[in-house]
């Protein structure tokens, strides 16, 4: 039988009754899991980490078919399909261009321009939504639900090897609805706030409890679910019309005018032409000349529904609060 | 095995000590129970059953399954938006609902800002295309090659314990063994390798497969939907030209129509058919049930279909034979034979018609019996049309007791067919009188009564048809083969003769009397003119109009003895009979309109007409001209078709009057009769008579123009003078034009004066530029000349680049010709883009009616110009001739020519832009445009056929800009590329294979479209953005470079596939995890 050794072991901090709040905080930081501190960047920084991987780790332990490779892997990996299809289809508009005569190859580049302006603003539009609805969320109710945590997993030993690599990852606190990461939540609270119930406390006063709850992590945890499942729903479908918006946007005619010689000019009045043949429309019914106001009014609602729905929801009204015992259901006491 | 405890183990071996057991039961202390408990059920614990449950479904399942999650999910998304419980299984899964959602609006946006409906319909193709790839690429390419080299099915699904669809291999770590029923480790190590390893090849390749294989497809499959649209486009045009109209209302309208006329012509039922509300309902359930007019919807209608009192009549299926033509639109002749035979007549009205009728009088009055009705009633009936042989010098009305006799036997309400048969029996025809019968003698005063009836026409056709007509029909077989015997080659002398020897004829009583004969020949002696006057006056005056036919007589009558004198006095007196003729013509026409003032229907009007009696030469003139109208015009049309008549023969006259006038003031003395008959003839020829002119006449109007005359001066001083149509030629030769009035002239075409002064324009070019003078007779400028005759003929529109041209006199054969076709097209093209209201305004100044525009259409002209540009062309330019101008359907003429059919509204020009566009490319594709050396390879004819094309798709952007090289090329041998004889073989094939939908979408739709209403459907149908440059973007993106796109992206889609079907075997391996035994050795 094998002698399986936790690796905790060998690397247990060497924490004591005397060491220090600081030095207890970086013993437990090497080894385990934790959430490090947010920043501007920060889902730059987990990205291109993703991207980074995906082709120098993910790609091979998945063709290799190791027993490793995880669904925080397989995710990551799907990343790559976007960027690619994206550019795929703007080579599908472009790469031909060239064995055009003149007159066809100019034409064909103007209409690949727009088009190239349409994908890439898709892809900015599905971002832009996510991050939007995100921060305004993340202001009003104190939940930062792109927040990430480093994930210090220990693998396997692929055959051949004798002891399994630690990899990193930056998986998300709040990504499962049911299994979010509240015992992280809770560490870092009482490593950086002295509380264990900090965190809980910060948002269940933002929630609109006055006093300070007792438990607050019984009625946050609850909260913290339905806000994630709501604001979750509402962005897997506002994500895409904005992204939906980008694409009108970006195939308006003012965007064949971009050159290489003066991007920044030739982007700013890209910007400005399409906007304004975006709400101007087409005269020839009046589906065509609303259609581009319609997108933008309906992105602009769906934006705000998808912040404000979870936030209402979120706020407790001590008026409607809700016995949880059912007073027509009969108990039996033993 | 059981461990138990050897004391145990003891007491079951021995069983002597049961009671000791079970006796034992008390004293068992609570962890011996529990020991006891577990040991007893060592073997029977088992883990709990798996909840989970692999699905196992078809593609046609799967569909239905994908189907319905789509409605999972959209109430999955309501019920998490209410109430925020949702599992992460479906909360992505609305990811994928959103993403289809964001499809279909990204999808009906970009169909919004399509041009064409072909691009519209795509765009939601492609979209569905897109989401079908994505889910078809991992199963065709991934799952299923796994599946046949492995063994292992990767797209497997299960259903969790939670309730949700998952699929088996999602995640590497957790794959839920116990619900697939795999058991062996190797296997399950297989399983999750292959299936890890070809997830990560789908989530490798997905990127570049997915849209390769959606564009591939819209590729394949765009022309197709371009087919069903025009289709649909064409049934939609054709039903709104014919006013959505299906058959059974053109039978509807035609029953309805007819009937009715047929009531009116019959004067018995003014009413409304009775029964045509119900007809209306009959065949408003056909048509709307669509069903087919069958033997029921006829017998229905012949029951419901009436003429006034008809329905009796129609008593059986014979019946409906008339109705049953309505399709053929031979219902009014059909519904009159019905009519004629069943129809009955009321006596009042037959009493006031026979009173009407005229019959021939072969004998004196009294004896009644014997008179003989000759064509007084027609075979087509009483109401049929008039018959033109009236003649009612011979005629006499039917006296009271007669036509007492003939109501009393036809009886009440009789058949029209009774009537006739009465009649015609009663007055026996004129053909049935055989010649053996004895007649009455006939005398002097027949003969000239027949001359007289013969009239001024002395045909021989003429004389037999009223030979026929006359009732002098006992000598009318012989006198009819005396008349074919008599030839045009024959003298006088030769007539006479055979005259002699109709002595000799049996049974004619007639011409048993020589004195009879001698004085027929005298008095078609006195109206005979020598034999070559003869023959001219006999095919003259066939020919020639009222007028001719009196200069005609005139000239016959002028013979070579005359003195100028006699002559004179000729003039004079045929001036007298014209100022009587008009004099009768006009007052006769002036009485006919005072009594036909007060009238409001054609019998009665016809009626007051009869009541003129003896009427003159101008009244029956006009009664005839009534009769002729009756059945085809309405009243006021009639009378102001008779007004114009009046004012024309007003006109006319007086410029005949005028002419004579003129003619015999300048008879002098060096006038010969010759030249006064030929002037004369001349005369007949021009519709304007004016001033006659002689050579120093011709001099002196030319002195009295000046040095440089203007255009409308000559024009005016021209008019003044009668002068024939090469006398005309001449002139305009001799006179020396200045440039900016000749401009000016041509700019305010006469077409009176098109003809010379083009030549004159050309003549002038080729004094100017002397290489247009030589080249001449190349055939190319030749045609591309008679083009641009064409258009500068008929088509006003270039006027503006007339103006330009000449402006630039100087310039060289190559910008001539280049100059011309910039115009060409820059005039027919929008190169520009501007707003809708732009393109409004700016067709409907097109729209508007242009100076001097011929009456019947730009178009037609053009179309009838260019074919007759065709004749004048020399003979060894038939195949260029062909080629050029080619057949009924396709050339590249008549590509053009629906081009310019189309400028009538811009967006015709914008449509038919890719015909010309698809036309070229097509040739251009099958090498049937090359320049003359016929050597593709060579590198100056790139440039030019990127010029040709250039040319062609962007207008004239490219020339004016000069890009694409186009001033660096010799215009001339562009030009003659592309009007290549060969490219134009076979020219209606080629166009019916390769441009057929676009150019069936002209012809069906825009032919008939006029004013600005229309044109706004039009534009909403056919065009979103009106400009000429971005549809010939699209065209030239999708029509012409498919195969340069493909040669770049099939390869590239065959080496995406080829690459993920060779990788499957090397996946699935598992000799690293699970070496074979023996080889190295047991475990460690």
């Amino acid at each position: 039988m094998q002698q399986i050794k936790s690796p905790s072991i060998e690397n247990l901090p060497k924490i004591g009754y005397y060491t220090s709040k600081e030095q207890k905080k970086e013993e437990f930081y090497k080894n385990e899991s934790h959430i490090y501190k947010q920043g501007p960047l920060s889902g730059v920084k987990a990205g291109a980490h993703k991207l980074y991987n995906d082709f120098l780790t993910y790609f091979p332990k998945g063709f290799a078919g190791s027993k490793n490779s995880d669904f925080y892997e397989y995710l990551s990996l799907g990343m790559v399909p976007y960027i690619v299809g994206s550019a795929t289809l703007i080579a599908l508009y472009s790469a031909a261009n060239r064995k055009f005569l003149d007159s066809d190859a100019s034409c064909a580049r103007s209409a690949a321009k727009c088009f190239g302006a349409g994908v890439v603003l898709y892809g900015i539009g599905k971002w832009a939504s996510q991050k939007l609805s995100r921060t305004l969320i993340h202001a009003s109710t104190g939940v930062d639900l792109n927040m990430r945590y480093i994930n210090k997993k220990q693998e396997l030993p692929e055959p051949g090897q004798e002891k399994g690599i630690v990899r990193v990852q930056y998986p998300g606190v709040f990504d499962s609805v049911n299994f979010f990461r509240k015992d992280l939540l809770s560490k870092d609270s009482e490593l950086n706030h002295g509380d264990i119930n900090a965190y809980n406390d910060k948002i269940a006063k933002k929630a609109g409890f006055k006093n300070k709850l007792n438990c607050p992590a019984q009625t946050m945890d609850d909260k913290i679910r339905e806000l994630k499942a709501r604001s979750c729903a509402l962005e897997n479908v506002n994500k895409y019309i904005l992204a939906a918006l980008g694409v009108a946007f970006g195939v308006q005619k003012g965007f064949s005018g971009l050159t290489f010689r003066r991007p920044f000019e030739s982007l700013k009045n890209a910007f400005k032409d399409s906007a304004k043949q975006l709400w101007k429309g087409n005269d020839r019914n009046l589906v065509t000349k609303h259609y581009g106001k319609a997108l933008i009014f309906a992105s602009i609602a769906s934006t705000l529904s998808s912040w404000l729905i979870p936030t209402i929801a979120f706020k407790h009204n001590p008026n409607k609060m809700t016995s949880k015992v059912d007073t027509k259901k009969e108990y039996e006491v033993a | 095995m059981k461990v138990i405890s050897p004391v145990l183990q003891d007491r079951l071996n021995n069983q002597k000590n049961v009671a000791f057991l079970e006796n034992k039961k008390e004293t068992e202390n609570k962890h011996e129970k529990i020991y006891n408990d577990l040991t007893n059920k060592a073997n029977q614990v088992k883990p709990n059953e798996p909840k989970a449950k692999l699905v196992d479904e078809n593609l046609l399942e799967a569909g239905v399954s994908a189907i319905k999650g789509v409605g999972s999910d959209s109430v999955n998304f309501v019920k998490a938006v209410k109430t925020g419980k949702m599992s992460d299984n479906n909360l992505g899964r609305i990811n994928d609902l959103g993403m289809k959602a964001g499809g279909v609006l990204i999808a009906s946006y970009l169909a919004t800002k399509a041009k064409t409906k072909t691009e519209a319909l795509m765009q939601f193709i492609g979209g569905g295309a897109f989401f079908a790839s994505m889910a078809l690429w991992p199963k065709l390419f991934i799952n299923l090659p796994a599946k046949l080299v492995h063994k292992v099915d990767i797209g497997k699904k299960y259903i969790s314990a939670q309730g949700d669809k998952k699929d088996l291999y999602l995640d590497n770590q957790f794959i839920v063994w116990d619900a697939t029923g795999i058991t062996g480790e190797k296997e399950r190590e297989k399983c999750r390798k292959t299936a890890l390893q070809n997830r990560t090849l789908w989530m490798a390749t997905a990127g570049f497969a997915t849209p390769l294989m959606t564009s591939l497809f819209g590729n394949f499959i765009e022309p197709k939907v371009r087919d069903i649209v025009t289709e649909h486009d064409i049934k939609v045009a054709s039903r709104r030209i014919n006013g959505n109209r299906t058959k059974v209302d053109i039978a509807k309208d035609a029953i309805k129509d007819k009937a009715l006329a047929l009531t009116n012509k019959v004067g018995l039922h003014k009413k409304e058919l009775h029964n045509e509300r119900k007809i209306a309902k009959l065949i408003d359930s056909y048509s709307s049930s669509s069903k087919p007019a069958d033997k029921q919807f006829f017998d229905e209608l012949a029951q419901l279909l009436y003429v006034g009192d008809l329905s009796n009549d129609f008593r059986s299926l014979d019946d409906v034979k008339p109705i049953q033509a309505f399709n053929s639109g031979n219902l009014a002749d059909a519904l009159q034979e019905v009519y004629g035979r069943r129809a009955s007549v009321d006596a009042k009205d037959l009493k006031e018609k026979l009173q009407g009728v005229n019959i021939v009088e072969t004998k004196p009055r009294k004896h009644s019996k014997n008179l003989s009705v000759t064509k007084a009633i027609p075979k087509s009936g009483i109401f049929g049309s008039g018959n033109k042989a009236f003649q009612k010098d011979m005629l006499i009305n039917l006296e009271a007791e007669d036509i007492k006799s003939i109501t009393d036997a036809l009886g009440e309400n009789p058949t029209i067919e009774k009537v006739r048969e009465l009649l015609t029996t009663r007055y026996k025809t004129l053909n049935n009188i055989s010649a053996n019968k004895p007649l009455p003698q006939r005398g002097k005063a027949e003969i000239e009564r027949f001359m007289q009836f013969l009239g001024e026409d002395l045909s021989s056709e003429n004389i037999k048809s009223k030979l026929r007509l006359s009732s002098q029909s006992c000598v009318q077989e012989d006198i009819i083969k005396f008349i074919d015997s008599i030839k045009d080659d024959m003298t006088l002398e030769q007539i006479k003769e055979k005259l002699q020897g109709l002595k000799q004829f049996s049974g004619s009583a007639v011409l048993r009397d020589d004195t009879l004969v001698n004085n027929f020949i005298d008095t078609v002696d006195k109206n005979f003119v020598p034999t070559e006057a003869f023959k001219k006056l006999l095919t003259d005056a066939q020919n020639q109009p009222e007028g001719g036919k009196n200069i005609a007589k005139f000239v016959s009558s002028i013979k070579d003895d005359m003195s100028l004198g006699q002559i004179k006095e000729r003039l004079q007196n045929w001036q007298k009979t014209l100022s009587s003729n008009t004099d009768t013509n006009i007052n006769a026409i002036g009485r006919c309109m005072d009594i036909m003032d007060g009238k409001n229907t054609y019998e009665s009007l016809v009626d007051s007409l009869k009541t003129i009696e003896k009427p003159t030469e101008g009244e029956k003139h006009v009664i005839k001209f009534v009769n002729a109208m009756k059945d085809n015009v309405s009243l006021e049309e009639l009378k102001t078709k008779l007004k114009a008549w009046r004012k024309s023969i007003e006109q006319n006259n007086a410029k005949y009057q005028q002419a004579i006038d003129g003619y015999i003031k300048a008879i002098d003395d060096s006038c010969t009769p010759e030249t006064i008959k030929n002037t004369i003839r001349d005369m007949a020829d021009l519709k304007v008579v004016k001033k006659p002119a002689s050579e120093e006449k011709i001099s002196e109007f030319i002195k009295s123009l000046g040095l440089n005359p203007s255009p409308m001066l000559v024009k005016e001083k021209l008019s003044e003078f009668d002068l024939s149509k090469s006398q005309i030629d001449d002139l305009l030769r001799r006179v020396n034009v200045n440039m900016d009035s000749f401009k000016e002239y041509i700019l305010n075409y006469n077409m009176d004066f098109v003809v010379p002064l083009r030549r004159n324009v050309k003549e002038y070019l080729k004094t100017v530029n002397p290489i247009v003078g030589s080249r001449a007779e190349s055939g190319y400028t030749r045609t591309y000349f008679a083009v641009m005759d064409n258009i500068f003929n008929k088509l006003g529109f270039v006027k503006k680049s007339e103006k330009e041209l000449l402006e630039r006199i100087t310039m060289t054969t190559d910008e001539y010709c280049y100059e011309n076709l910039r115009e060409f097209f820059k005039n027919l093209v929008a190169d520009v883009e501007f707003d809708s209201k732009e393109y409004h305004q700016l067709v409907e100044k097109l729209l508007r009616p242009l100076e001097k525009c011929p009456s019947e259409g730009l178009i037609d002209d053009a179309m009838r110009a260019s074919k007759n540009i065709a004749k004048g062309l020399p003979a060894g330019d038939k195949v260029l001739n062909r080629a050029f101008l080619g057949s009924e359907d396709g050339s590249m003429i008549n590509v053009i020519q629906n081009y310019i059919q189309a400028q009538k509204t811009n967006i015709e020009a914008i449509v038919a832009r890719p015909v010309i566009c698809a036309n070229f490319e097509a040739r251009l594709k099958e090498g049937k445009i090359r320049p003359f050396n016929k050597d593709i390879t060579k590198p100056g004819e790139e440039k030019l056929l990127s010029a040709a094309k250039y040319l062609i798709y962007q207008g004239n952007v490219a020339a004016v800009n000069n890009k694409a090289g186009i001033a660096d090329i010799n215009f001339v041998e562009l030009m003659k590329s592309l009007y290549d004889p060969e490219a134009f073989k076979n020219e209606p094939e080629f166009i019916q294979k390769h441009v057929k939908d676009l150019l069936v979408q002209i012809d069906e739709d825009f032919v008939k479209s006029n004013g600005s209403k229309e044109l706004k459907n039009a534009t909403r149908k056919y065009l979103r953005n009106p400009s000429l440059n971005s549809l010939a973007q699209k065209y030239a993106t999708s029509l012409y470079n498919n195969k340069s796109w493909l040669k770049i992206f099939a390869p590239m889609a065959a080496v995406l596939v080829a690459t993920t079907l060779l990788v499957q075997p090397l996946f699935g391996n598992i000799k690293k995890e699970f070496p074979e035994e023996g080889e190295k050795g047991g475990t460690k």
